[in-house]
């Protein structure tokens, strides 16, 4: 038991190293590409931590959302909009360290209270699996349709909103 | 069927394995550590060896096709081929453009390569197949589309790092392509997921099992349409005709993949020919019942055979779609998926709705 708690721990360690080396590399890449693709295992090790904590689930849409959805999503602003972008840059190379140096730090502070956070976590996650027995997607689904409908159905409504958005803005940029 | 060979000799060799290191002191938890290690490292060599085997079929499948022979010479009808192939392309120089991206032109294939081989991990092979890595995980299947999807980075990593318009334009199409056809693909999913009311692939092969080969969800008049949008939308997945615009030959000399060479670019090649079996194997297990034998519980082969001629049919009727039918344009390829894949898609899910409500 003891052993396999020091390789819980071990595992712990390794993907905090690599989520918060990316995370700082994010911060401290001078292009703005390689940010954009250093994001990616920022994001893969937050979902790798889910997968410790036994929350395959999160684990699961981390992945699906941040990863597929989102981070393609900036590459692609980025690859589309890189020479503005290189040009915002220059304006802003005198004060671009101090910046990046700033953030940094508050991302590793940021970062260290998390993990003081996570003492906790391991009974918070164990507590939901108590609850909704072996079956989470199940018991979470139940929860979304009866004691949270209301803030399921909103959510629903705003993206459906944003969606028409999009729709909206895509046309206008066409018809002109 | 439990008592399949493979799950024995595999039971087998575990056991010894695990004896002898424990004779020698070795600690529980490295055995454990090294169980999983070798469980991982044979998926991904026997993803390897398949994605040579499937290089080889679809040069002959080709050939008859187009009434020729395909590779005959090495080996026996040509076999080991691709696998000489593969060691003639180990000794290939890796040339690296100029004002390339390094590190973005090397993660594009290793991402690419990445992806495709976690999604592996949750493929059931067989009852209990302990032989392979294979997690029984609770939310299998948004696990699969959720890792898979990642490998939509490989391709514009590649294609932004290789400083090639070619290069660009085909990861664009690429990422526009794979993103489009996941909204069908995942409609279609969700219809399986609402029958099976379970998202762990296993527990969906399980299901299956229950009557004989009726069982399986592709004998289910209501499955048909998500089948129908399952096998296009795998087909659009793994880039290939009818919808290769991504590396279309005549217009983009390769597209994403022009400017690599050597084991980058053999990491491309495997990773397509593998995605299409992994297309196989998902279809397989979704829809035609796993590792199920269609004749009855009675049956001496092993599941694990089974699932593997399976997803070759899936991988044999790809291949005849590749060299059969001419390469769409990108807007007919767009409109496919949004005017008529996406709506047809919806109409699947209401019928299931009505379906699992009232059957």
């Amino acid at each position: 038991m003891a052993a396999e708690q020091w390789f819980a721990n071990l595992s712990f360690y390794v993907v905090a190293l690599v989520t918060l080396a990316s995370a700082l590399g994010v911060v401290l890449a001078r292009q703005v590409i390689h940010a954009a693709c250093l994001l990616l295992p920022t994001l893969a090790g937050i979902a790798a931590l889910f997968a410790l904590l036994g929350g395959h689930l999160l684990m699961a849409i981390q992945i699906l959302v941040y990863v597929g959805a989102i981070n393609v999503l900036i590459i692609f602003a980025v690859l589309l909009l890189h020479r503005q972008v290189d040009r915002q840059r220059r304006i802003l190379a005198g004060t671009q360290h101090l910046f990046a140096g700033v953030t940094g730090a508050g991302a590793v502070t940021l970062a260290l209270v998390v993990g003081a956070l996570f003492s906790n976590l391991p009974q918070l996650v164990g507590g939901e699996q108590g609850r909704f027995g072996d079956d989470v997607v199940a018991g979470i689904g139940e929860m979304f349709l009866t004691k949270y409908l209301l803030a399921f159905e909103l959510t629903g409504i705003l993206l459906l909103v944003t969606m028409i958005g999009a729709i909206v803005l895509a046309r206008k940029e066409r018809d002109q | 069927m439990d008592s399949s060979l493979i799950f024995t000799i595999g039971n087998a060799l575990r056991t010894w394995l695990e004896g002898l290191c424990r004779a020698h002191g070795v600690p529980t938890l490295v055995v454990d550590i090294l169980a999983w290690g070798t469980g991982a490292v044979l998926v991904v060599v026997l993803g390897l060896l398949v994605a040579l085997f499937v290089i080889w079929l679809e040069r002959k499948v080709a050939g008859y096709i187009q009434t020729r022979l395909g590779p005959t010479r090495v080996g026996p009808v040509g076999i080991f081929q691709t696998a000489m192939d593969a060691l003639k392309i180990l000794q290939k120089e890796d040339i690296i453009p100029r004002g390339a991206d390094y590190w973005l032109h090397l993660a594009g294939p290793v991402l690419y390569f990445t992806a495709l081989v976690l999604g592996f991990a949750v493929i059931p092979w067989d009852v209990k197949a302990t032989l392979a890595a294979t997690v029984d995980l609770n939310v299998g299947l948004i696990y699969v589309i959720g890792v898979t999807s990642v490998g939509v980075l490989g391709v514009v990593m590649s294609g932004w790092g290789s400083n090639n318009k070619w290069s660009l334009l085909g990861a664009m199409r690429a990422a526009a392509q794979i993103i489009s056809y996941d909204v069908p693909l995942l409609l279609a999913l969700i219809c399986v997921v609402m029958v099976a009311g379970t998202l762990s692939l296993t527990r969906i092969v399980e299901l299956q099992g229950s009557a004989g080969i009726l069982g399986w969800y592709v004998f289910k008049p209501y499955l048909w349409l998500p089948f129908i949008i399952f096998v296009i939308c795998g087909t659009a997945e793994v880039n290939r005709t009818p919808f290769d615009i991504p590396e279309a030959e005549s217009e983009l000399v390769a597209g994403f993949h022009t400017e690599y060479s050597g084991m980058k670019f053999a990491l491309f090649f495997l990773t397509e020919f593998d995605h299409m079996w992994f297309v196989g194997l998902l279809g397989a297990t979704l829809f035609l019942g796993g590792w199920y034998s269609p004749l009855g519980a009675a049956d001496p082969i092993p599941g694990f055979v089974w699932l593997m001629i399976k997803s070759f049919i899936f991988v044999l009727v790809l291949q005849w779609f590749r060299w059969t039918l001419p390469r769409l344009r990108v807007d007919q390829l767009m409109g496919l998926a949004w005017k008529f894949l996406i709506p047809a898609g919806f109409v699947a899910l209401a019928i299931v709705c009505v379906a699992v409500l009232f059957i």
